[in-house]
């Protein structure tokens, strides 16, 4: 535990030593600062959330500032070649690390928060669908940072780390969209799917560098999609976009805007932050074995 | 002190690293001569925990490096061939951390800083950002990052490798102090620096063992010219052998 906040630490020293910290809060700030006083201020609506609610767009580009250089500074320094021989665990340097990503998400975030209160002295506020939008929105943001550092734990190369964090982040986005946008016939379900199974494989086999751990599950995908396939030709339609509305990070955000904790949204959220946590502390284990 | 058998590191197919074994007396001053590539560092990146083996195993006190591997890892300070420092922190800052990190109790914390700093010089410059030290300076913090806490082992990669000639006397000095109660490992293709402070010369070739002895003995074995021979001349007696062995073997 005390070695793990050694490293939680360190990096909100360089976090804020360096731009990257105030960056990103500045941000924050403004984003939400524009939006409150365009809808609340100036339009007059009485709802916070739903001008809090502009905000993640801006994590797009955001959540890479900060988190796609988490592992690959290390690295382009040499200093993870100092964290790799301390007596440190995998688990102790990446939980300090993402500690300290959420350290710096949470600070604006509360500094928004507190923007419900000075709007009370001017007339009502819903303060229950104001905070419970802002969770939403710090839930998110978890589970990009978690994204973005692991991202950050693949490659040396900062350029690559960056533009992978902005390409993910911008397709988790939009994926509601293309969702909607997208009825594909069992057909192209059934390709869609394939290719999802491969890229998975493909995942896995990166991760491992197992070529049976990779492609057993992958196979055995494909073979069922294939025997549903050839059971029924309906069978397949449209469900791709299962899996593409399972994806919209994004979307989830909609079900906290009636001022309710939606407990399955709260579990989504926290099930991917702990996965791709967990991944990081995988790779970054797995970096000694190449 | 330290135990390595039958040390093997393949990078995909290729061998870095072909059944090294070899033991580290305590407070002795070893050093690994060899030409570039030949493992060196490599070794030292197992030996730290840095890199995983793909065969054999590595005994730090008693502790496996891989089974047993924070307590071994606590037995070791590592300076790599560039300085693992952070140029957005002061000294003071980043052996606060690195001492942190190695457990070292929180009232001792301060005096164990100070006594690093003033045995690696760095105690002039603890409060300016690293990345405004020369690379002397980096080099001593890497170092006294390294001497930290009660650590048994230093291993020290190409140690001088970019230091002016004072600092590489300045350098030298501070390895024979260490080894005075550490063990000590270093590397450097500076052969008179091997031979003028290690007690024990390890030559690697091509990730082979090729002579394992102290720097008199070594000329002996070679069986010519005895004491004539400066230590380049066997360093490169014994990389040819090895070259010669290697074609030998292809010629099977």
């Amino acid at each position: 535990m005390r070695k793990m906040i050694t490293v939680y630490k360190k990096d909100l020293h360089i976090y804020f030593s360096t731009l990257s910290g105030y960056i990103f809060i500045a941000a924050v700030l403004l984003a939400g600062g524009v939006y409150v006083y365009m809808n609340n201020f100036y339009y007059g609506y009485a709802s916070f959330g739903e001008s809090i609610n502009y905000v993640p767009f801006f994590f797009i580009f955001l959540a890479p500032v900060l988190a796609a250089g988490v592992f690959t500074d290390e690295r382009r320094q040499k200093t993870d070649q100092l964290l790799y021989t301390l007596p440190l665990t995998s688990t102790q340097v990446v939980l300090g690390k993402y500690l300290a990503l959420i350290t710096v998400l949470a600070v604006p975030l509360a500094v928004l928060g507190l923007y419900p209160i000075v709007m009370s002295f001017y007339g009502k506020v819903n303060f229950a669908q104001a905070y419970t939008n802002l969770l939403a929105v710090f839930l998110l943001g978890m589970a990009l940072f978690a994204i973005c550092m692991f991202i950050s734990s693949l490659t040396d190369n900062i350029v690559v780390s960056a533009v992978l964090c902005l390409a993910v982040t911008f397709l988790l986005y939009q994926m509601n969209g293309f969702a909607r946008a997208f009825s594909p016939s069992a057909a192209r379900s059934y390709l869609g799917l394939v290719l999802l199974a491969v890229l998975y494989g493909v995942f896995v086999w990166y991760l491992t560098k197992n070529i049976y751990i990779a492609a057993i599950p992958s196979a055995a995908i494909i073979v069922v999609l294939t025997l549903a396939r050839r059971f029924s030709q309906t069978l397949l339609a449209g469900k791709i976009n299962l899996m593409m509305n399972g994806i919209a990070l994004f979307k989830p955000l909609e079900n906290f805007k009636a001022g309710i904790v939606d407990i399955y949204t709260l579990i989504y959220y926290v099930s991917v932050t702990v996965l791709f946590v967990l991944f990081t502390m995988f790779t970054f284990e797995r970096r000694r074995w190449n | 002190m330290i135990e390595v058998t039958n040390l093997t590191k393949r990078y995909g197919t290729r061998l870095a690293l072909d059944h090294l074994t070899f033991q580290v007396e305590e407070n002795e001053i070893f050093g690994f001569l060899g030409p570039n590539g030949a493992g060196k560092s490599t070794t030292m990146n197992i030996l730290t925990g840095y890199l995983a083996p793909t065969e054999g195993s590595v005994k730090i006190g008693g502790h496996d490096i891989v089974e047993d591997s924070a307590r071994a890892r606590e037995l070791i300070g590592y300076l790599p061939e560039l300085p693992p420092v952070y140029m957005d922190m002061t000294p003071f800052e980043y052996l606060r951390f690195v001492a942190e990190a190695k457990g070292i109790a929180r009232e001792r914390l301060r005096g164990e800083i100070q006594r690093a700093m003033e045995r690696t010089g760095v105690t002039d410059v603890k409060d300016r950002l690293i990345k405004t030290l020369s690379k002397g300076y980096r080099q001593r913090v890497g170092m006294a990052q390294a001497i930290l806490g009660d650590v048994r082992v230093i291993i020290m990669d190409e140690p001088t490798v970019g230091l002016d000639p004072i600092q590489i006397i300045e350098f030298r000095e501070m390895i024979r102090e260490l080894g005075k109660d550490h063990t000590v490992i270093l590397s450097s293709h500076i052969l008179s620096e091997v031979s003028e402070v290690c007690q024990k010369i390890m030559i690697i070739v091509k990730g082979r063992l090729a002579a394992i002895d102290t720097a008199e003995n070594l000329a002996k074995r070679i069986g010519e010219a005895k004491s004539a021979l400066s230590l380049e001349e066997i360093f490169l007696k014994f990389v040819e052998r090895e070259s010669e062995h290697e074609e030998d073997d292809h010629s099977l």
